[in-house]
């Protein structure tokens, strides 16, 4: 049913529709209105989980690994300095090949202290082997949050659901809400190869020493490599049940047969469209889909939006669009919550820049 | 496609009022989208939200810049807000005074309307955001009261069926206080 609403209280809806057991929380903006929501849904009794509220981010995340553990679909949501303080548990989680899923309102990153949307924060996050997975709209938000849980459960990694802080967090407009018999009908039931049980006692995430650790990480790279697949292979049965399908699941391309290309994440790829280039909206960046870029690529001229940093490197977006594709040109944009307007997107095209800082505030 | 700026300050609604707006025009038939403007939020700092209405689906996610109509919740921000806007075409300001009392660009049609007092009469406490998504009805006619009462009941569903009503009688006087625009603006 399309239902108009916040994008916050979608991502709380889609989550309630996959039913966690367990939701550990800590308030950060601008994530907090899919916590608030999420608790209105259990304290209203729509939805059956415990919520857990925890002393900081780290905790938070340290919880996750407990509930799954225990055979809980869990989840939780953070953003920015919330983000970085749980940094230290992401890589245990991916290690121990727990399906997480978390949303995460992306935001700049202090100092200057910011609260508004870029994505600093998930792409310091980028190397700590989850699935991150952008989302373009209100309705992106509520099909991603679902196919998520499908995907973490299936590739046995965690995954994060990112919406733009702001931009698209604190956006009301339509989405259309599947049911509660809908959603159980796409979403297999929660199972995880090995959880605690006192009948077979098993250790979790023991000393991996000199002779296994480097195996554990193998592992891991090749995981990521079968994700890809599980990711393509879910949004299309989502796409069959639901009809709304984002794409070839990692990347989704607008417009192909223009000559110039715009690659960006989230909400950007919504307002590049009207420029009328060819946009491609990177759905997915880790894993990241390489041979898609470098085929719809091939012979233009192409910018590649980045709403982060890497200091002394470049923009992590376009470092990774210009491995496939060398002619590719870099637009950093937004950072802290600058507007990107489409005169920007325009303007960006038109320039002959390697790399563009956007910084034109009231012009 | 139709952009309205809402201003205000902290605390007065500002941003329920672009939700109750979305959600009346969507309640229409149209493609909305409302979003805040957010500073580090305080009570009585000025606050800004936005609202697009399209009638084929929005895909645009930067700010309103040259609004269509705008809505002033807060008669002191007139001013300030005013020396730098370049344009604007309904403007509706809760006030006491008349339109004529503000020196506003040429181009704009300026509406006023004491949604204070209409807020006050009908709920006894000054809840004016309400009475002025009233006047934009009225003023614009692109939507029904009984649009407008939907959204109400789906924003403050959580405040109980007396606070409900008294904010929709607070909607309908605003409404029929206000004479639609002649031909001025369409989505």
């Amino acid at each position: 049913m399309k239902r108009i609403a916040e994008a916050s209280a979608v991502m709380a809806e889609a989550v309630k529709l996959c039913e966690p057991q367990v939701i550990p929380l800590y308030p950060i903006t601008p994530q907090t209105h899919i916590m608030e929501e999420l608790a209105n849904h259990v304290n209203n009794g729509e939805l059956k989980a415990k919520i857990i509220r925890t002393e900081s981010e780290h905790s938070m995340m340290s919880t996750l690994i407990g509930s799954l553990l225990a055979g809980s679909r869990s989840f939780t949501a953070t953003s920015s300095q919330g983000l970085a303080l749980a940094h230290e548990v992401l890589p245990i989680i991916s290690g121990l090949r727990l399906p997480a899923v978390i949303g995460v309102a992306a935001r700049a990153l202090a100092a200057p202290l910011n609260i508004w949307g870029d994505h600093s924060d998930v792409m310091d996050a980028r190397d700590t082997g989850w699935i991150q997975l952008h989302c373009r709209n209100t309705q992106a938000v509520f099909d991603t949050t679902i196919q998520a849980f499908a995907i973490a459960e299936k590739a046995r990694l965690p995954v994060m659901v990112i919406m733009d802080g702001y931009t698209l967090s604190h956006m009301f407009e339509p989405a259309d809400i599947l049911s509660k018999t809908e959603v159980s009908g796409y979403l297999p039931k929660f199972k995880i190869r090995y959880q605690l049980d006192t009948n077979k006692p098993m250790t979790f995430g023991p000393v991996g020493f000199t002779d296994t650790y480097m195996e554990f990480k193998h592992q891991l790279k090749d995981a990521h490599e079968e994700a890809a697949k599980i990711i393509s292979e879910e949004n299309k049965r989502y796409g069959k049940m639901f009809r709304r399908e984002y794409g070839d699941g990692m990347v989704e391309i607008f417009n192909p047969s223009a000559k110039q290309v715009i690659i960006c994440q989230g909400t950007t790829a919504e307002t590049a469209k009207l420029t009328g280039a060819c946009v491609i909206h990177v759905r997915c960046f880790r894993p990241f889909p390489f041979s898609q870029i470098e085929k719809a690529c091939r012979g233009k001229d192409v910018v590649v939006v980045d709403r982060a940093y890497s200091y002394g490197a470049g923009a992590p977006l376009h470092m990774e669009v210009k491995a496939v594709v060398p002619q590719a040109r870099s637009a950093v944009m937004g950072l802290g919550g600058r507007d990107i307007r489409l005169e920007d997107l325009q303007m960006i095209l038109k320039s002959k820049e390697k790399e563009l800082w956007v910084d034109n505030y009231g012009k | 496609m139709l952009e309205i700026k809402l201003l205000g300050r902290g605390g007065q609604g500002v941003v329920s009022l672009s939700f109750v707006l979305a959600s009346a025009l969507f309640n229409e038939g149209y493609h909305t989208q409302a979003f805040p403007m957010y500073g580090i939020e305080r009570s009585g700092s000025p606050a800004m939200a936005s609202v697009r209405v399209d009638k084929k689906p929005i895909i645009r996610y930067d700010q309103v810049y040259n609004p269509n109509v705008f809505i002033i919740l807060d008669v002191t921000l007139v001013k300030e807000y005013f020396e730098k806007l370049k344009s604007a075409g309904l403007v509706i300001i809760n006030t006491k005074n008349k339109p004529e009392d503000f020196k506003l660009p040429k181009a704009c049609v300026v509406r006023t309307i004491d949604a204070t007092k209409i807020a006050i009469d009908a709920t006894g406490k000054p809840f004016f955001n309400v009475p002025m998504a009233g006047a934009f009805a009225g003023l614009t006619k692109l939507c029904k009261p009984e649009s407008l009462y939907k959204a109400i009941e789906e924003a403050w569903s959580d405040k109980g069926a007396k606070v409900i009503e008294a904010n929709k009688k607070s909607a309908k006087v605003a409404y029929d206080k206000t004479l639609p625009e002649k031909g001025s603006l369409k989505i």
